[in-house]
């Protein structure tokens, strides 16, 4: 009984390093998106008509930014084309009209930027003959449910700016939307 | 075998006078009564209190500030890992296990919650990898089955999700489950575990195929793999999932192809499914080598007929259907021979199963096209009827036989 009962209290040592593992873990993610918003360059992105097929009605609005679509001519790569999957660095300029961000190329590896502009990681949803859809995990804003009606009409007619922050280490979040 | 069945059985050997009642006391010593599990109600009471706070954080999860949606988060995993492990301390291991578990979702939930509050896409799986290996760890330090289930659960889903939605196989989250759940299996072997664990395997292995757009028969490597490792292992008594499955699946692969093609189709569906053949007969014959090295070892030789099964038959240019047949024939006939002959009666009902199966699909194959289907349907069940019949009454006579045999060797 004694051995058992030693077994059991080292048992409950690691246990409660693995809990606090979680938690830290947790704290972690929780800090990494907290510091975009913090210390993050703020960035406008103007939205467009978000194709009616796309929709998935729930607790959140779909949102389809100008920068979702990218055009060949932007692709920074000449051997290999983009395909569906893969991971794409999109390097953004900011447009004198209005200030909003708009994509100067499209890489298939990090490359190297000046300091107006920002560098965000996207994936390749498709790419077809004419353009290469990228996402950036920004695309959907949860909302309370049956509140998002007004936002979610205005995002479908596409003139929503969203105000997204960026930190050099990658982690992008979006800080509000704005009419 | 449980106290009371001893308690039972006891009374009637001390009336044979094979043990004095005193005798039989200090042998009931030897089995203290477990302390009683905890009763159902408060378990019942304890899950509904959860589901009313769950449900009543979900409605108003938006309007609750970011920080306290964080406390909750915390505490509740926090709770849940404490309040399992005082359980289990004080003896009511199941229910200990059960909150543990609990805390293990909420992990999980926290993850996505989290992700929620920044209003970020799922982008790819490394978190959820995370939760995973969290549920490895857990499972072995508190070495439980209901674990080993959720976290198997955890990195089935998460392949699931990573190569339907985002087009991709983690090759990390694969390696971490094989390795670490199979090892574990190795050190505690458990029928019903074995069987998940073969299930996911073989499930990831058709997703791993698919998401990199390989002809469908590279599917058989992982699997005979799965096949050829489990003949090297010393345990015997609940490895035959690790087997089973593999063979289940070769068995409706090529069930599929016997139903669904013929010679006058357009060949293309086979070269589709061919993977080149150079490397995959290569890649075949050492495995069957090796597993036949592995049956001879321990002395089961006679079981390599499960490799006709394996037969690549859809390189043929013609007859391949019919040669797929014939392999689903034999099969299901050495499975019914070798269940008669090692007694067992899994492989006897499985072996009728897959012998019915095969039946059907050679009946379906020659008379759907040129039958009334009427008449088709009424045939077919009469066969059905009269061969489970027939099978059902071996099966009935054998078992009778055997268990005569049985009581006259013990009256012996």
């Amino acid at each position: 009984m004694k051995t058992d009962n030693r077994l059991k209290r080292s048992g409950s040592f690691w246990l409660i390093v693995l809990v606090v593992m979680q938690l830290l873990f947790l704290t972690g993610i929780v800090l990494f998106h907290y510091s975009a918003l913090w210390v993050g360059k703020e960035i406008r992105l103007q939205t467009t008509p978000v194709d009616p097929r796309d929709q998935l009605y729930g607790d959140y609005v779909q949102l389809n930014y100008k920068i979702n679509n990218a055009n060949w001519s932007m692709w920074k790569d000449a051997e290999h084309k983009a395909e569906r999957g893969d991971t794409v660095y999109v390097l953004l300029q900011e447009n004198g009209s209005g200030g909003f961000y708009e994509i100067k190329g499209v890489y298939p590896s990090k490359p190297s930027h000046a300091s107006g502009e920002v560098l965000l990681k996207g994936r390749v949803q498709y790419a077809n003959d004419e353009t290469i859809r990228i996402h950036y995990g920004l695309e959907q804003y949860y909302v309370a449910e049956n509140t998002g009606k007004s936002l979610e009409d205005r995002a479908r007619s596409g003139d929503l700016v969203v105000d997204v922050k960026t930190a050099p280490w990658g982690s992008t979040v979006i800080e509000r939307i704005e009419p | 075998m449980n106290r009371k069945w001893l308690q039972q059985e006891g009374q009637t050997w001390t009336q044979k006078g094979i043990i004095t009642s005193d005798q039989l006391q200090r042998i009931l010593a030897l089995y203290p009564e477990q302390k009683r599990a905890i009763g159902i109600i408060p378990l019942l009471g304890s899950i509904l209190v959860g589901l009313g706070i769950l449900s009543f954080v979900a409605a108003n999860w938006q309007q609750i500030p970011q920080l306290i949606r964080l406390l909750i988060i915390g505490l509740a995993m926090i709770g849940f890992y404490t309040s399992g492990e005082t359980f289990r301390r004080r003896g009511h291991d199941k229910l200990g296990v059960a909150l543990i578990g609990l805390g293990l979702l909420t992990f999980g939930a926290g993850i996505v919650l989290i992700g929620q509050m920044f209003h970020l896409q799922a982008y790819d799986v490394t978190s959820f990898i995370v939760w995973g290996t969290a549920g490895l760890l857990l499972t072995w330090l508190i070495k439980s089955r209901y674990l080993f289930i959720i976290t198997l659960l955890i990195f089935t889903c998460l392949q699931w999700y990573n190569s339907t939605e985002l087009n991709r196989f983690s090759f990390i989250a694969f390696a971490i489950m094989v390795v670490g759940l199979g090892y574990y299996w190795l050190k505690r072997p458990n029928t019903l575990l074995a069987w998940l664990l073969a299930a996911s395997f073989t499930i990831q292995s058709i997703l791993l195929v698919t998401v990199h757009d390989w002809a469908f028969s590279w599917f058989f490597i992982p699997v005979w793999l799965l096949y050829t490792a489990m003949d090297w292992t010393r345990e015997r008594k609940s490895v035959y999932p690790f087997q089973a499955i593999p063979l289940i699946a070769a068995f409706v692969h090529n069930l599929f192809i016997v139903l669904f093609w013929n010679d006058s189709n357009d060949s293309s569906f086979l070269k589709d499914l061919s993977a080149q053949p150079a490397w995959f007969v290569l890649a075949l014959v050492v495995l069957f080598a090796l597993s036949l090295a592995g049956k001879y070892r321990r002395g089961r030789l006679a079981s390599g007929v499960d490799w006709i099964l394996a037969l690549p038959f859809f390189y043929l240019a013609h007859g391949a259907d019919a040669a797929y047949l014939i392999t689903l024939f034999l099969f299901s006939l050495y499975l019914l021979w070798r269940g008669y002959a090692e007694e067992w009666a899994v492989k006897i009902n499985l072996g009728t199963i897959l012998f019915l199966t095969s039946t059907m699909a050679a009946y379906g194959k020659l008379a759907w096209d040129f039958m009334d289907k009427s008449i088709f349907f009424i045939i077919g069940g009469i066969l059905l009827l009269a061969l489970s019949w027939f099978l059902n009454r071996r099966k009935k006579q054998f078992l009778t036989e055997l268990h005569d045999e049985e009581e006259h060797r013990h009256e012996d």
